[in-house]
């Protein structure tokens, strides 16, 4: 459903991608895993059609992404982005104007869950709030493929349950989900694809099943080996 | 579009209000003087008026432009960008939604303007004297050719409207070509602003040269469709760009 073909982006001088290809699943969920500045941001940015390739393309059911794809991909990014003006309730009110598969019940629910006031202005939040926002924004759609950049970031350890539940609930047979996470124990029961990368190159591409089945070894003992 | 163009209204909803807050102070001045023939408050009034209406479309075209600043070189951008709309959307609401906000506060203005120095007139010398005044200060031609007197209000508003908007839209083409093709480019603020001086500078030169040319009844025509032409151009440019190279 969503290929990345060839796929390179340069930043000026730098090499944030470097010529990677594979495939996202419908039915998978996929943990992009890279030391910082290795490309994952990078990926989804373009994944969710923000960033242009330098060369190379990500291919949404055979087209290249853009407004097409937009109505069917959620990104959740890693860095605030709201208007300032908003309050948390204007944020669901925005995502219902500008997105068809959006279920504001099912937002108004996340929020209550995870204990965001409705009428707390965006830019008052916390950090680990704001998070939080940001994924109940990205996870209340009814997406085909969901793009989650570090969904734990700053969250504190008793909300994470919360937030993984969230996450959970929108896998799906019809679904792919990608999550960036350099919390690899955190995710890693309920990933079935794990994909490296490293200063912008793929270094490999593991199904986390076949992985403890043949070699007994966990995704973080693979990232290890991979990075050292 | 109408989803993007309310939150374009909603963007610049703080400084409308606080202009629309000072003009009501201003008006509130105005007509208490004009009531208590108090020369100080009317004057009071009259200068905070004078100050909106000059500096209050100034402000709004500057507030446009600085969110679109925002949303092509910040995480703003992901608001925009994220959403299932094109980039020709997105610039046209901007476009319309700085067309219409410009309309209605010189409307706005305008109409204010009319009814304090009537009213001014006619608490001053009585509305007939007040009319003979308005006879004379305009002279016969337009008495007895209202539509000439109309005509050139309505050309002149034509070209501060269309040359207003024509900077507006200059400016967020430089401010494109800034986050685009000029992205990572040292300097690049600078020669965006550079190429916005030159861009309207060389406008309004074509104009200077083109409007000559046709007969003196077309003049103000010929001016209005070279700022129309280079309004629709910059926005076509803006999108086509924006729509293959922006990276937010």
């Amino acid at each position: 459903m969503l290929e990345t073909k060839n796929l390179v982006k340069k930043y000026g001088g730098k090499t944030a991608l470097n010529d990677i290809s594979f495939p996202i699943e419908q039915g998978k969920t996929y943990l992009l895993l890279g030391p910082n500045g290795s490309g994952k941001t990078t990926w989804m940015k373009t994944a969710a059609s923000l960033s242009k390739p330098t060369s190379g393309s990500v291919l949404w059911n055979g087209t290249p992404v853009g407004v097409e794809s937009r109505k069917e991909i959620s990104y959740m990014p890693t860095e605030s982005f709201f208007y300032p003006w908003m309050i948390v309730a204007d944020v669901g009110d925005y995502c219902t104007d500008f997105f068809e598969d959006f279920d504001l019940d099912q937002f108004r629910d996340l929020i209550r869950d995870m204990e965001l006031p409705a009428d707390a202005k965006v830019k008052s939040l916390s950090s680990g709030m704001n998070a939080k926002l940001r994924l109940a924004a990205a996870i209340s759609r009814k997406a085909r493929v969901y793009l989650l950049d570090e969904p734990l970031n700053g969250i504190d350890l008793v909300a994470r349950d919360a937030v993984m539940k969230a996450v959970i609930s929108v896998m799906s047979p019809d679904t792919a989900v990608v999550i960036s996470s350099h919390l690899v124990e955190e995710v890693e029961s309920f990933v079935s694809t794990a994909i490296f990368l490293r200063n912008g190159k793929l270094l490999e591409i593991t199904d986390t099943e076949d992985l403890r089945t043949r070699t007994g070894k966990s995704l973080a003992d693979r990232y290890r080996e991979l990075m050292q | 579009m109408s989803k993007l163009l309310k939150y374009e209204f909603k963007k610049s909803k703080n400084v409308t209000l606080a202009i629309l807050l000072i003009t009501a102070i201003g008006e509130a001045l105005f007509l208490a003087g004009s009531l208590a023939k108090s020369g100080s408050l009317l004057a009071s009034g009259a200068l905070i008026l004078s100050f909106a209406a000059t500096f209050g479309i100034f402000i709004m075209a500057v507030l446009s432009i600085d969110i679109l600043h925002r949303e092509l070189n910040t995480n703003q951008s992901y608001m925009l960008f994220l959403t299932p709309r094109n980039s020709y959307q997105i610039l046209g609401s901007k476009i319309l939604s700085s067309a219409i906000s410009l309309s209605l506060m010189t409307v706005l203005f305008a109409v204010l303007a009319t009814l304090d120095l009537l009213l001014i007139g006619i608490r001053e010398v009585g509305m007939p004297a007040l009319a003979d005044g308005i006879r004379r200060a305009l002279g016969d031609t337009y008495l007895y050719m209202p539509a000439g007197l109309i005509r050139t209000i309505a050309t002149g508003a034509a070209i501060s409207y269309g040359a207003w908007l024509f900077l507006i839209v200059t400016a967020y083409f430089a401010d494109i070509l800034q986050a685009t093709v000029l992205r990572s480019k040292k300097g690049a603020g600078w020669i965006s602003f550079l190429l916005f001086l030159v861009l309207a500078g060389a406008v309004v030169f074509l104009q200077n040269k083109l409007a000559p040319l046709a007969p003196p009844v077309a003049e103000t025509a010929v001016r209005s469709c070279v700022f129309a032409a280079f309004i629709v151009l910059f926005f076509c440019l803006g999108g086509w760009i924006m729509e293959r190279r922006l990276s937010v």
